[in-house]
């Protein structure tokens, strides 16, 4: 009994409550620190959502009740303390309803499109719908004693916390890996022997070479010319409503293909395809966005049908034509004509400055060509301004650094495209998101598989396919939301956002409603809210909006009411000790 | 008076550079001084021009762009106009040297003189600038987190040279000009054109000015956009606004009060009475000021750090005025004036670092009701923890000279602890205000941002003390030695979590000069304390 009074009285003492605060003031200062070096997630993750963190506030919170407590039976002068305090206790007791019961996610829509996809924060792993919560951790961790309940009897084995996730998937020819590090960025490039032999990327060009005979020294210098143009056309991919590739044809120009029961006829063929005026427009030169105009007909039905090649997930007929998925690849070895000269390559005067017609001094171009030897081995030949400055063979995991601003140039070795990959490991950078996790996955008969954060892929085990994800938590709610129309308005004069709004309805009908800054939508318990936008040039508009419903809401508000009124009279209130000591 | 001073500056600077200053130099400038006189009389500062979301005067116009390129609103003691509009008339203004490459580090990395800080077009243009330009393009392209100092410095003399070409070539003078939608003649282009070919030729003056008075009348009856409409018509009060320096003289007024005060016989002279009477006109300056930014911007003046300091300029005199009819002590009105009058001078002096604009706001703050009352409450706090600190090295800085004086320690020390009572009212219902609206805006109450976590580590910091005074572990003269040193939290929260934390994230390419005034104003508090404790660890010896 004697301990109890003590304890009580300890945690209702002052002398509990100024260590707390000053706890709770020095961790959020190292947090604080945290973020602006690394980022908000890292942050949260090292100090706001530790388990000691919560300890801390834990015994605020019991300090604040306690103390509240032992001035019972209360008088007239306690009114302005208890006010005060019970306000806090109700706003603290808000935001634990809020952490345990409330929902926080956002979701993506595009302009003329619905979706019921709301990502949350919290990570799982979905193995044919049954979710296990996987916690992240900033270091390695060994899951291996974790059986998944599920008759796949999948194991996780290693959890990886940041590993480089390469930009680009493709499904055939051959992959090859090599790292770029500066100063500046720390990147793991892909360059495909089939869909992709060229990428721009800081200050230089890096091109994938096909073996060729020995020349004389002299026209190896002349090779900043385009690569050699393969001649061929480009090819379609019609795929089943599972994804699996039923057939794929090649086109050049528009033309009629049969299928054996549905007839194609590409009618129209875009480079770089834009969206004017509801109108699907054929916009500059350059090639960012090449999209198929098709017709299909299956009997006497037909159905016209639009495809990008960079966004296949925007299409007219979100369910399929006549059951089937159609994608395609533009003849991708064709030179572009306008290497270096891009409108993205120019420098831009920061948008607080009007434009102007001054004169930028050409760009110097830095070339490194690949050619493969073998798996491990890959030839890089280095060219400033069309000069040869340097040629060495790099075998797997081999540093190179080149003559321009001290990048490190390190190969990682030629892949299939379709064989499953080893992620390497990597570290949270300065000022960037957090690298994604990746976890490996074991079958019972041992067959291991990495699967990295925000992906999803098929995993044989007991000669079952499963469908795994890992990611965010995938909630779909009950109703969809379709976006009828974003509209952006910039200060006159200005690319300056004044504002942004979307206009949604709910599952494609009824009332059209407005969703802008500071001007959220309820619905069924949800609260919507405008978060941001995309708007690229050759892509219909994309609306982010974050997805909310929050239990705790009403209590937090009335907690702050309370609050702000108790520290009110708290103040009015003459404090007889003060008057005393200090009444000059 | 400023005109003088700018002379003398010349005078003198011409005198030690006697050498170096060739004189094709002292040509140039007074070539262009020749122009800008044309100027004078023409009253083009009310001209309205389309410039960032907002129509503002050319006079603003001019003195933004003078200060972005040279640092200064205007060189050669010229009228920013003058300046601007002789610096696009001038054949040889490329020769000028006008471009402010601020970041000594930049100089001597492009080999310019390290010690001379404005340099002419010619000269930079021959250095290695657009090649490392370039390379911290690519970097910005990455993420702006990544820029170094030396890189920002780089893109903003870049930034520079662009906006001296465009005030060369009149881009920049035509494409804001205003003029009726459809109207293929454009009259405000061509009364513009004329009007610059007829001072260019040197016609007579009658000339000219029908040509500015054709401009004007052109701007003004010209169809603009709705939400430019109401705007046009306050292009002569901002030009007041601008000429009138009224925040400036307030704290000019709050410095010669103090000063006053401070002078032993102060009492014969401003008797208390006359005191608080003479008090209200800096205070009034202070509201008529801020009103007239009201009135221009239509938004609440808490849209950029000027803002913000102001206000807590405005919050000090106004808390002190209160406090002094509390406790009818003419010592608070005296410490207090010296503390608005530091505030006010440092903002309207360095506007490199703390721009005076009045550009729109982005989309996020648009709200303006719950913004308001959040960020006002927040930043007027500061004020009430300024006056708590202000006491502190008072009474530190004192005790450096004189023996303690308890009664007037514990006198202190009440106002103090009164002022942080006041601060933590403010500061808390701030965040939690900041709270509703970051909850009624972005669905989530509380998202351990910096902002708001360093508000509250500061209100933590001055609850700590509360409590601690409460339970009496903290005496009198602990509160006031606490207090400056808890302030180094709302310095953080205020200024540092834009300066330091986030370099260029808020700001672009000003972000150095303010993490220099943090980290000053931080050790100069700390440089007082180690003073204050060795001379009170000498005192415990003796």
């Amino acid at each position: 009994m004697f301990y109890l009074k003590k304890i009580f009285k300890f945690l209702s003492s002052i002398k509990l409550a100024v260590p707390t605060m000053l706890l709770l003031l020095a961790a959020s200062v190292a947090g604080t620190l945290l973020e602006s070096k690394y980022n908000a997630e890292y942050a949260s993750l090292k100090i706001y959502k530790t388990w000691w963190f919560l300890i801390i506030l834990f015994f605020l919170g019991v300090n604040i009740l306690f103390s509240t407590l032992s001035r019972l039976p209360w008088k007239r002068r306690h009114v302005g303390f208890l006010v005060t305090h019970l306000g806090m206790l109700v706003l603290l007791f808000g935001s634990v309803l809020t952490m345990i019961w409330g929902i926080d996610g956002t979701m993506q829509i595009y302009e003329k499109s619905d979706s019921n996809l709301v990502f949350l924060q919290q990570n799982v792993l979905e193995i044919d719908g049954n979710k296990t919560f996987i916690t992240r951790y900033l270091e390695k961790r060994d899951l291996s004693d974790i059986t998944l309940a599920n008759n796949a009897n999948l194991k996780m084995s290693t959890f990886l916390p940041f590993v480089d996730v390469p930009e680009k998937n493709y499904d055939r020819g051959q992959n090859l890996n090599f790292k770029i590090k500066s100063p500046f960025f720390d990147v793991v490039q892909i360059l495909n022997t089939e869909l992709e032999k060229e990428v721009q990327m800081g200050p230089a060009t890096f091109r994938l070479v096909e073996k060729q005979v020995q020349s004389d020294p002299v026209k190896s210098i002349k090779k900043l010319t385009p690569a050699k143009v393969v001649k061929g056309g480009s090819q379609l991919f019609i795929k089943d409503m599972k994804g699996a590739l039923v057939k794929s044809l090649n086109f050049e120009k528009k033309q009629s293909l049969d299928l054996g029961d549905i007839k194609l006829k590409i009618t129209k063929i875009f480079k770089n395809a834009q969206i004017a005026n509801n109108k699907i427009e054929e916009g500059d030169a350059s090639r960012s966005n090449p999209a198929l105009e098709i017709v299909a007909t299956k009997g006497d039905q037909t159905a016209r049908e639009i495809i990008y090649q960079n966004i296949p997930e925007f299409s007219l007929n979100p369910n399929g034509v006549f059951g089937y998925r159609l994608s395609f690849q533009m003849n991708a070895s064709a030179p572009s004509e306008n290497v270096g000269m891009s409108n993205s390559d120019q420098m831009q005067m920061p948008s607080n400055h009007p434009k102007v017609g001054a004169q930028v001094g050409d760009r110097i171009k830095n070339t490194v060509e690949f050619q493969i030897l073998d798996k491990g081995h890959v030839e890089v030949t280095l060219f400033k301004n069309g000069e040869q400055l340097m040629k060495k063979v790099l075998s797997e995991k081999e540093m190179l650094v080149t003559p321009w601003m001290g990048i490190e140039l390190t190969f990682l070795g030629v892949r299939n495209a379709t064989d499953s990959y080893t992620p390497t490991e990597s570290e949270p950078k300065r000022k960037m998101p957090l690298p994604a996790s990746a976890i490996l996955l074991k079958s019972p008969q041992g067959e291991e598989n990495w699967i990295t954060e925000n992906s999803e892929m098929n995993f044989m085990a007991n000669n079952n396919p499963v469908r795994v994800y890992y990611g965010k938590e995938r909630m779909f709610l009950p109703f969809a939301l379709s976006l009828v129309k974003f509209e952006k308005n910039d200060y006159p004069g200005s690319e300056m956002a004044m504002n942004y709004k979307s206009f949604v309805q709910i599952n494609g009908q009824g009332p059209v409603h407005e969703i802008y800054m500071n001007e959220p939508l309820k619905l069924e318990g949800y609260t919507f809210y405008q978060s941001s936008y995309q708007i690229t040039p050759n892509s219909p508009a994309l609306t982010i909006l974050s997805v909310n419903r929050d239990p705790g809401r009403e209590l937090k508000y009335i907690g702050s009411i309370i609050l702000c009124l108790g520290i009110i009279i708290y103040t009015l209130q003459k404090s007889k000790r003060f008057q005393t000591k200090f009444n000059v | 008076m400023r005109t003088l001073f700018v002379t003398l500056i010349i005078l003198f600077s011409s005198i030690l550079h006697a050498q170096s200053t060739s004189v094709s130099d002292e040509k140039l400038e007074f070539d262009l001084k020749q122009i800008a006189q044309n100027f004078n009389d023409l009253k083009l500062e009310v001209l309205p021009i389309k410039d960032r979301g907002r129509l503002k005067p050319l006079d603003t116009v001019a003195r933004e762009n003078n200060l972005f390129l040279t640092g200064k609103k205007s060189l050669f003691g010229l009228s920013p106009v003058g300046f601007y509009m002789a610096m696009h008339l001038f054949k040889d203004s490329s020769l000028i040297k006008v471009i402010n490459i601020r970041n000594t580090d930049l100089r001597e990395l492009l080999q310019l003189e390290k010690k001379r800080t404005l340099f002419n077009l010619e000269e930079v243009e021959k250095t290695d600038i657009m090649n490392l330009a370039n390379a911290a393009r690519e970097v910005e392209k990455k993420s702006k987190n990544l820029l170094t100092p030396i890189q920002s410095a780089e893109l903003e003399v870049v930034n520079q040279m662009w906006l001296l070409k465009s005030i060369q070539s009149g881009d920049l003078l035509f494409s804001g000009l205003i003029y009726k939608e459809g109207d293929d003649k454009n009259a405000t282009q061509v009364a513009m054109q004329n009007l610059l070919v007829s001072i260019s030729s040197s016609q007579s003056s009658d000339i000219t000015k029908k040509w500015s008075k054709e401009l004007m009348s052109a701007a003004m009856s010209a169809k603009v956009e709705n939400q430019f409409m109401n705007q046009r018509d306050r292009m002569f009060l901002e030009v007041m606004y601008n000429q009138w320096k009224l925040f400036f003289w307030a704290g000019l007024i709050y410095f010669v009060i103090a000063f006053i005060s401070f002078l032993p016989f102060s009492k014969n002279i401003l008797n208390d009475n006359v005191l608080s009477f003479v008090l209200v006109f800096p205070l009034l300056m202070l509201i008529i000021g801020f009103g007239t930014r009201v009135y221009i911007t239509e938004f609440p003046p808490v849209t950029n750090m000027y803002g913000t300091m102001i206000w807590v300029s405005f919050g000090i005199s106004l808390f002190s005025y209160i406090f002094y009819l509390i406790y009818k002590d003419r010592n608070i009105l005296a410490i207090m004036s010296l503390g608005a009058s530091l505030l006010l001078l440092l903002t309207e002096n360095i506007p490199l670092i703390i721009s005076p604009n009045m550009d729109p706001i982005v989309a996020v703050l648009r709200s303006s009701y719950w913004l308001t009352i959040h960020v006002l409450t927040v930043t007027i706090s500061y004020a009430a923890f300024s006056m708590a600190m202000i006491l502190g090295n008072i009474v530190l800085i004192r005790s450096l000279f004189k023996n303690q004086n308890t009664e007037l320690i514990n006198r202190f020390s009440h106002y103090a602890y009164r002022s942080i009572q006041l601060g933590v009212l403010l500061l808390t219902a701030g965040i939690i205000l900041g709270g509703v609206w970051a909850d009624y805006s972005w669905g989530r109450f509380w998202g351990w941002d910096p902002k708001e976590t360093w508000a509250l580590i500061a209100d933590l910091g001055f609850l700590a003390i509360l409590h601690g005074r409460f339970a009496g572990w903290i005496s009198p003269l602990r509160l006031l030695v606490l207090s400056p040193f808890t302030y180094i939290l709302v310095i953080m929260a205020w200024f540092g979590v834009n300066f330091i934390l986030a370099t260029g994230l808020h700001s672009y390419g000003f972000s150095s000069g303010g993490t220099f005034m943090v980290i000053a104003a931080v050790l100069s508090q700390l440089v007082i304390y180690v003073l204050y404790l060795s001379k009170s660890m000498l005192h415990s010896k003796k």
